[in-house]
């Protein structure tokens, strides 16, 4: 059988990870996929992670901003099912692509927009930076880490706007079979790393807070430390694996000791400290992979804090199919993540590495209907 | 619009990815009953989370291992689009509700399966737990590298990101069961998720030169991409992508004369001097309050934003006008402010339609549906089957 979503056609006007990385996450289910770069290229280009989130998909480059330029993107969006865009708010309205532009063009358009603080708001125009993004959705910091906030190297809040992305432009498909209406969806990357705290935010007069750690949230939920230095996850948040962990540690009268009131998950200031210190002191006594080695074998859920090297390297990663190796010229072969969402009967595909710069540009416009001399014009006029 | 009117989901998850994963899909308007058995799941205890992941679900509570409560399953996967799972390896299996035996039920079936170390290998029978991933994937050594302390990231990156993904994986299946009108099963695990959440970081290729930041606790990338503190000992973020950027920044702080200053003259040399230059720009930012530097700093077009804390969110203006968080009277909260709709939309509809259920709150209405009379449900709710 084919893939979920072919004959789907999505143009990109995509940059970074949000808007592209969505747009391989659909590719990758099926749908055609055209990324219309400006000259110069997604700057995203001069990073390593570019080839991961521009898989599957062809490139075009064109100057929007001369009249021909706008007209082949008007062209490329009469036959299309969904735009993808992450400019900031406005910017791709200034370009004359914006939602009602391509909507009279093209009335069942799936318009995607992905802005970094939103459509409104006294910081929508703030560029949205990734650790902009996260230091205003309290990503960084938290009362009694180290009284200080932390800064850390992850892109999580493009990653899950790009998962969205791909999730609602499906759900405005399945809608559009029955409604027959587009769809215009507008999501941000504040409001995706929002939603990637569920179980953290919220507000009323009776929310209990758990103090946050540099460790972990919880005693029986962070990171500890062996006696070579080496450190593992201890995750014993039920009531089963607590009890599981007390008897293995010896330690059954912590059952009813009121310093683990509580277990797993309310031991609360000033216990939650006390009782960390209890079971570090404890883990000092032996090698993190002794730990490991102790723990899997009962119920109690652990796992060793590893380099991104040593995961990717994993048998148990190669075991389940998580990696990939998709050669690029510049870089050679690249082990990267696999598709994320498997459909027995329909699983996806990858299509080939990420277009260099204005790599498909000739075959779309012939495509189009552009002869040779026309392109080769094109190109002259600086428009390709 | 409602995009899943009239999809009817059971969901059998508990604690984080798999009850946030339906819904999602309740917020679209998918009907989702909440599967329970006496013993209300785990997550319960953590009102807020629950509240804020289960809401717009009905709730049943019933004993599965009772041949009359499996029944009353039976009836309901037969009347069912999809069925959402995320235990261990096997427990469906022991529960006779495996994509197997639920196809046997129901021929169309979609089944989403939400594992957290996979489905193969020596670890897949660990049970799923995000902190676990978060060590073991190397996020937490993403920053500064194996041999400096791991930092746990506040956010359940891989659980979320298994809701999200399993929200597009059942949605695509759902299109193509309007299409072919055959159900499938969709997997996706902890794994998966860390990996797709972090395209950036896993990626592997010979010679590849992965840098890390030397420090325990890190306050950014370089001096211009960095925390800093104000004199109220609050804490902003700047990040300078640009040449213009990096002036205005020299411009607004009054350091003009870094602009000219060979240390700091080419991106290449303020890099060399990184550390000289945080050293300069903490000394100069500590010298006022951070809110007026944040202002200042944004009226010189310098990207710049307050690190905020948990509870300055609720009232931020900025927050409200994006109508980030929904208001919802809840029993065991009050009035709360909870997560709302990742998402606007001009066609379909982000669905409020009720609280997260108390458990089995809906025992008797579903039961009802199904044609059991009430002498039927009292009877089943003393023979200890259902419970409320």
């Amino acid at each position: 059988m084919s893939e979920v979503l072919s004959g789907i056609k999505i143009l990109e006007f995509g940059q970074y990870i949000a808007g592209p990385y969505a747009a391989t996450l659909l590719a990758e289910q099926g749908a055609d996929v055209i990324k219309i770069e400006q000259p110069g290229g997604d700057p995203y280009r001069s990073e390593n992670g570019f080839v991961v989130c521009n898989r599957s998909k062809k490139g075009i480059t064109l100057n929007l901003k001369t009249e021909e330029g706008l007209k082949i993107a008007y062209q490329l969006a009469r036959g299309i099912d969904v735009i993808i865009e992450n400019f900031r708010p406005g910017i791709a309205e200034k370009l004359g692509i914006g939602y009602e532009a391509l909507k009279k063009i093209n009335p069942q358009i799936i318009y995607c927009s992905i802005t970094g603080f939103g459509q409104r708001g006294p910081n929508k125009e703030i560029p949205g930076w990734e650790p902009l993004v996260l230091s205003m959705a309290t990503f960084y910091t938290e009362e009694n880490r180290v009284g200080e906030p932390i800064y850390q190297n992850l892109l999580v809040a493009s990653h899950y706007a790009a998962f969205l992305a791909s999730y609602y432009i499906v759900a405005a498909l399945y809608a559009r079979e029955k409604s027959g209406k587009g769809e215009r969806i507008d999501l941000s990357l504040l409001k995706s790393v929002v939603a990637m705290q569920p179980n953290i935010l919220g507000n009323s007069p009776r929310k209990i807070r758990f103090p946050f750690n540099i460790r972990g949230v919880m005693p029986l939920a962070r990171e500890y430390q062996g006696s070579d230095g080496q450190w593992f996850v201890l995750n014993a948040t039920t009531v089963g694996f607590f009890t599981s962990l007390c008897t293995i540690l010896g330690h059954e009268e912590w059952l009813t000791d009121p310093m683990f009131d509580g277990a797993p998950f309310l031991i609360f200031p000033p216990r939650n400290a006390q009782v960390a210190a209890i079971l570090q002191a404890i883990f000092y006594s032996k090698t993190r992979d002794e730990w490991v080695s102790i723990l899997q074998n009962t119920p109690v859920p652990c796992a060793p804090v590893q380099s991104i090297e040593q995961f990717l390297q994993h048998p148990h990663s190669a075991a389940n199919d998580l990696t990939v190796e998709i050669f690029e010229d510049k870089l050679g072969h690249v082990k990267q993540s696999n598709i994320p969402v498997v459909l027995s009967e329909m699983p996806g595909k990858i299509k080939g590495p990420s277009p260099k710069l204005g790599q498909h540009t000739q075959e779309i416009l012939s495509a189009l209907g552009y002869s040779k001399t026309d392109i080769a014009a094109l190109k002259y006029h600086k428009v390709i | 619009m409602k995009a899943f009117e009239g999809v009817r989901i059971l969901d059998f998850t508990t604690f984080l990815a798999g009850p946030y994963l339906c819904r999602l899909l309740a917020d679209l308007g998918a009907d989702v009953i909440k599967v329970e058995s006496e013993m209300p799941e785990a997550y319960r205890m953590l009102s807020f989370a629950f509240a804020t992941q289960n809401m717009n679900k009905k709730s049943i509570s019933l004993d599965l291992k009772k041949v009359q409560g499996k029944t009353i399953i039976v009836e309901l996967i037969k009347r069912s689009n999809m069925i959402v799972e995320n235990s261990r390896p096997g427990v469906m299996q022991k529960l006779g509700l495996d994509y197997g035996s639920c196809k046997k039920i129901k021929p169309d079936i979609i089944y989403i399966s939400t594992s957290g170390f996979g489905t193969r290998g020596p670890l897949a029978n660990l049970p799923g737990l995000d902190p676990m991933m978060a060590g073991f994937s190397g996020q937490t050594t993403s920053t500064c590298g194996p041999s400096n302390p791991p930092i746990y990231p506040k956010v359940n990156v891989s659980d979320v990101g298994i809701s999200a993904l399993g929200a597009f994986g059942a949605t695509l299946a759902l299109f193509a069961y309007a299409k072919t009108g055959k159900g499938q099963k969709v997997d996706t695990s902890l794994l998966h998720a860390a990996l797709a959440s972090g395209t950036h970081l896993f990626i592997d290729f010979p010679g590849i030169k992965r840098s890390y930041i030397d420090e325990k606790y890190p306050k950014g990338k370089s001096a211009t991409s960095r925390l800093y503190c104000g004199i109220d000992g609050k804490w902003f973020f700047i990040n300078c992508n640009t040449e213009e950027d990096w002036q205005n920044l020299c411009k607004s702080t009054c350091l003009n004369n870094l602009i000219s200053d060979p240390r700091f003259a080419t991106p290449q040399a303020r890099l060399k001097n990184d550390e000289a230059l945080a050293q300069i720009l903490s000394d100069s930012f500590a010298l006022s309050y951070t809110d007026s530097w944040v202002f200042l700093l944004s009226s010189n077009k310098v990207p710049a934003v307050p690190a905020l804390y948990e509870q300055e969110l609720y009232n931020n203006v900025h927050f409200t006008e994006n109508n980030v968080f929904i208001e919802q009277d809840h029993p065991d909260l009050g009035h709360a402010q909870l997560v709302g709709f990742p998402a606007e939309f001009n066609n379909m509809e982000n669905v409020l339609d009720r609280r997260a259920p108390l458990l089995g709150e809906h025992t008797g209405k579903i039961l009802s549906e199904l044609g059991y009379t009430q002498e039927q449900i009292e009877k089943l709710k003393n023979d200890k089957v259902v419970f409320w």
